[in-house]
């Protein structure tokens, strides 16, 4: 898979290091995040791009639910290149 | 009640292809509204072809279509390769099938282009559906 550049580290940082407490209070729900700055928290991902695109336009912002264990999303066809193979 | 085919004609070509169907991909419908309310021209969708692919456990559309688009990220996430996870962005889009549209808020951007495709049609979207693969006569059925 070709590389691109994660844009939102900032927000990332931010989130990773506000999860553990963020984990007692919105366990499971989704957090919208501009900078270092918590904007809410919503039960739905629908709900938070919603509130995101109301304030903030097509810009980026950050959003991600509130997780002990992050899934790892897997596409095994890029990663192996096998798309359209044929024998 | 089928919502969705795809006849892939000669029938064989579906083995060699894969489940290949026509899509648009465009700004979710949330951003259009904004944008059109803002007096702001949105650029027009992008026409390819998708594959299904029951591998991927998110859907993807290509880097090119992001840039066309102008979409921005709304968040990262965890995707497994072959030297471990690594973080990707997460953007919003708006797949167009024939009668089937679908509004996504997190698929990711991956270079599609050596395959000839735009779209990647995941899990995520396939979650929704009864999806019928008809290898013998070369038919793809969505259905709810």
């Amino acid at each position: 898979m070709e590389k691109e550049e994660v844009v939102l580290i900032k927000e990332l940082t931010f989130f990773e290091s506000m999860k553990n407490k963020w984990l007692e209070k919105y366990k499971d729900k989704y957090v919208l995040i501009k900078g270092e700055e918590l904007i809410d928290e919503f039960t739905s991902l629908e709900d938070a791009y919603k509130e995101g695109v109301k304030r903030y336009g097509n810009q980026p912002f950050f959003i991600k639910k509130v997780v002990e264990v992050e899934q790892t999303e897997k596409i095994p066809s890029l990663i192996l290149g096998i798309i359209h193979a044929n024998l | 009640m089928p919502i969705y085919e795809v006849q892939t004609s000669p029938p064989e070509g579906l083995k060699s292809k894969g489940p290949c169907c026509p899509i648009e991909v465009s700004l979710p419908q949330t951003l259009i509204i904004l944008l059109s309310q803002q007096g702001q021209q949105t650029p027009p969708p992008v026409s390819g072809q998708a594959l299904i692919d029951t591998g991927a456990s998110v859907s993807a559309i290509d880097l090119s279509v992001i840039s066309r688009l102008q979409l921005n990220p709304i968040g990262v996430v965890s995707v497994g390769t072959a030297g471990g996870p690594t973080r990707r962005n997460l953007y919003p889009a708006r797949f167009i099938l024939p009668r089937l549209v679908i509004d996504l808020e997190a698929v990711i951007g991956a270079d599609l282009s050596p395959f000839n495709i735009i779209a990647l049609i995941g899990r995520d979207i396939l979650s929704r559906f009864i999806m019928i693969y008809n290898g013998p006569a070369g038919r793809i059925t969505l259905a709810c």
